[in-house]
C-alpha cells in the first residue's frame, strides 16, 4: 500500500510543483500590480464599480485598496480558482477513471492492494497536495508583505483564509474523486467534477450579486470561502470549515463504496 | 459443490453488460499442475471470464473460486496475471515497474533475472521509460512482471500478442517448464495451434457459452488440416484416390485442396506418395474450421 501511494505521490508531486509555481507566480504578479496602483485616484473609481464586478471579488465589502483586502482577493481570483480546481480535478480523474481508461489499473488490482486502499491513497494524495498548495500561498503572502513592506497584515487571519480555502478544495477534490470512482473515462470524470465546480461557483456568484439569490449561498461550497470577510473580521467561522469538510468526507466515503462495488471491465 | 482439487473453479458463471452478453452459464474446473487452454474468437467471452475470475466484475449469476476461495480472499502473491490488451504505467521505466509490482506482490522477484535473460530484456531496455517500448517489448515485460515472483497460478490473456516468433517459442518452452514444476496455467487465446501445442485440456467458448471442454488430444483428433496439393500433371488428379474421411474441396487443373482429419494424415500422405506430387502446403485450421467441425458433428449426430 505504501509503495502504491509512493508511486502516486511521485507523479502527483510533478503536477503539484507546476501548479504551485504558477499560483505563487500569479500571486507575486498581483502584488507587483498592487504596488503600482494610485490608491488616491482609484478609491472613488472602486466605489463606482458595478455590483457584478464587486461580486466577482468575493464580498459586498471588498477592501481592494488595502493590502490585506487586496491579498485576500488574490486567493479567490478566478485565475487562482482555475489553478486549484484544475489540480484537484486533473489528479483525481486521472488516478482512478484515467487508470481504468488506460487499463493500467489491472496490474494493481491483481496484487495485494484492495480497492479501498487505492481510493484511500488517491484521497490522501489530494489532501496532502492541496494542503501544500494552500500552505505555499500563505507563506507567499507572508513573504511578499515583508519584502515589499505591505503591512500591517494579520497572518492569523490569512491562516483562516488558507484553511477555509483548503476545506473548499477538499470538498471539490472529494467530488472529483467520487466522479472518478464512478466512471471509466478520465474525460467524463473531469467533466462531472468541472460541472459541479462551475455550478457551485455560479451559485455563489449569484448569491453575492443580488439579495434575490442570497438563499443559494449555503448550497455552494464557494459560499464557505470569503477571504474578504475573514480579513475584515480578523478571524473565520467554524461552519466555514465544517460544512466543506463534511461534503469532502461524504464524497470520499461514497467514492470508497462505489469503487469497491463497481465493475472494472479492464 | 466445491471441487477440492481445483485451483480454478467456476460454476454457472453468467455476466451481462447491460443488454450486451458477456458470458452465460460457464462452468469449468482446472486442477493444480494443468495448463488449461481457453479458446475462442475475439468477443466470445474469454476476457469476461477472466474478469470474473479476478474479481474485476461481478457476475449476475454463478460464482468463481481460486484456490478454493473467492478471489477477494486469496493471497494474491500466489497469482500472476498477464492482462489482455496489456497497458502499463508509461512514465515509469521497465525496472521501476518491475520493482513496483514485485513490492505490491509482497514476494521477492526470484525469477526475474532468468526471465529477463530468456526474453532478451537487457539493463539498457529496463532503464528506458515504458512509453519508448515497442509492442513486443511491452508484452515481454508483461510476461516478466506476471512470473517474476514465482506464482502458483498464472492467468494469461493472449500472452503472445505482439511477440516475435522467436520469443513465442521461448514462451512456449517456458510454459512446458512451468508444467514440469507443477504450476497451474489458464491460457486464453484465439489461436488454435497455440493452445494445441501448449495445453493439456481446452475449453472452447463461443458467443459467451462453453461449446466444448475436453483433452487436447481429443480436440486434435477432431481437428482437420487443409492441404493444397500441386500434382505434376492434371492426369494425376484423376488417378489420386482420397482415403476414407479425406474430402476433396477444390480442383483447379493440377492443383487440389483437401480436407484431412488429423487421424487420417498418415493415410493421406500414403495416398499422395503413390502419385507424382510437385508441391504440398499444409494449412493450420482456423478456429472457425474447428467450430464448423463441431457443428457438423452435432448435426450428424441428430
Amino acid at each position: 500500500m505504501g509503495v502504491e501511494f509512493a508511486r502516486r505521490a511521485q507523479f502527483g508531486a510533478r503536477a503539484l510543483t507546476i501548479y504551485a509555481a504558477a499560483a505563487l507566480l500569479f500571486q507575486y504578479l498581483l502584488v507587483l500590480v498592487f504596488r503600482t496602483l494610485d490608491l488616491g485616484t482609484l478609491g472613488p473609481v472602486m466605489d463606482m464599480l458595478p455590483q457584478g464586478l464587486r461580486a466577482l471579488m468575493g464580498a459586498e465589502a471588498a477592501e481592494l485598496l488595502s493590502p490585506r483586502g487586496f491579498l485576500a482577493v488574490v486567493f479567490v481570483h478566478p485565475v487562482m480558482l482555475v489553478l486549484y480546481t484544475a489540480f484537484v480535478i486533473a489528479f483525481a480523474s486521472g488516478a482512478l477513471a484515467g487508470e481504468i481508461e488506460r487499463r493500467s489499473i489491472a496490474l494493481i488490482l491483481v496484487r495485494r492492494v484492495t480497492r479501498r486502499q487505492i481510493v484511500g491513497g488517491v484521497a490522501l494524495m489530494l489532501l496532502l497536495g492541496t494542503s501544500v498548495l494552500m500552505a505555499l500561498l500563505w507563506v507567499g503572502t507572508a513573504v511578499w508583505t515583508t519584502v515589499y513592506d505591505l503591512g500591517p497584515v494579520d497572518l492569523t487571519a490569512f491562516a483562516w483564509v488558507a484553511g477555509t480555502g483548503l476545506a473548499v478544495l477538499w470538498a471539490l477534490g472529494g467530488v472529483a474523486l467520487l466522479a472518478s470512482a464512478a466512471t471509466s473515462e478520465s474525460g467524463r470524470a473531469a467533466g462531472l467534477a468541472v460541472a459541479f465546480a462551475i455550478a457551485a461557483y455560479v451559485a455563489n456568484y449569484l448569491a453575492n450579486l443580488s439579495g434575490e439569490w442570497k438563499w443559494l449561498k449555503p448550497y455552494s461550497v464557494f459560499g464557505y470561502w470569503d477571504p474578504q470577510e475573514i480579513v475584515r473580521q480578523g478571524t473565520g467561522q467554524w461552519t466555514d470549515l465544517y460544512v466543506p469538510l463534511a461534503v469532502a468526507a461524504a464524497a470520499v466515503i461514497l467514492a470508497l463504496i462505489v469503487f469497491g462495488r463497481r465493475d472494472i471491465a479492464v | 459443490m466445491a471441487n477440492p482439487d481445483a485451483v480454478i473453479e467456476t460454476s454457472h458463471l453468467t455476466k451481462w453488460y447491460g443488454r450486451r452478453r458477456g458470458i452465460e452459464d460457464v462452468t469449468l474446473a482446472v486442477p493444480a499442475g494443468e495448463i488449461f487452454g481457453f479458446l475462442g474468437p475475439n468477443g466470445a467471452g474469454k476476457t469476461t471470464t477472466i474478469r470474473c475470475l479476478l474479481g474485476f466484475v461481478r457476475p449476475e449469476r454463478g460464482r468463481s473460486r481460486l484456490f478454493g476461495k473467492p478471489v477477494q480472499r486469496i493471497d494474491r502473491a500466489r497469482l500472476g496475471v498477464v492482462p489482455g490488451e496489456l497497458s502499463m504505467f508509461e512514465r515509469m521505466t521497465g525496472a521501476q515497474l518491475l520493482d513496483h509490482l514485485a513490492a505490491l506482490s509482497g514476494r521477492r522477484p526470484t525469477e526475474r533475472a532468468d526471465l529477463l535473460g530468456r526474453f532478451a530484456l537487457g539493463s539498457a531496455d529496463l532503464a528506458k521509460p515504458i512509453r519508448h517500448y515497442s509492442r513486443g517489448m511491452k508484452q515481454k515485460l508483461g510476461i516478466v512482471q506476471a512470473l517474476q515472483h514465482a506464482p502458483e497460478l498464472l492467468i494469461l490473456d493472449e500472452p503472445t500478442e505482439g511477440l516475435d516468433p522467436l520469443m513465442q517459442q521461448e514462451f512456449y518452452m517456458l510454459l512446458g517448464e512451468l508444467r514440469a514444476r507443477g504450476r497451474t496455467v489458464f491460457l486464453s487465446s484465439h489461436l488454435l495451434w497455440e493452445v494445441e501445442r501448449t495445453c493439456d485440456r481446452v475449453a472452447i467458448i463461443r458467443e459467451g457459452k462453453l461449446a466444448a471442454l475436453e483433452r487436447i488430444d481429443a480436440l486434435r483428433a477432431r481437428s482437420v488440416r487443409r492441404v493444397e496439393v500441386q500434382f505434376a500433371e492434371p492426369g494425376e488428379v484423376n488417378r489420386f484416390v482420397p482415403p476414407t474421411g479425406v474430402v476433396v474441396e477444390q480442383v483447379h487443373g493440377a492443383r487440389v485442396t483437401l480436407r484431412v482429419p488429423v487421424p487420417q494424415i498418415g493415410a493421406a500422405l500414403a495416398a499422395l506418395a503413390a502419385r507424382r506430387v510437385s508441391d504440398l502446403a499444409w494449412e493450420r485450421p482456423s478456429l472457425e474450421d474447428v467450430f464448423l467441425g463441431y457443428y457438423r458433428e452435432a448435426a450428424d449426430g441428430r
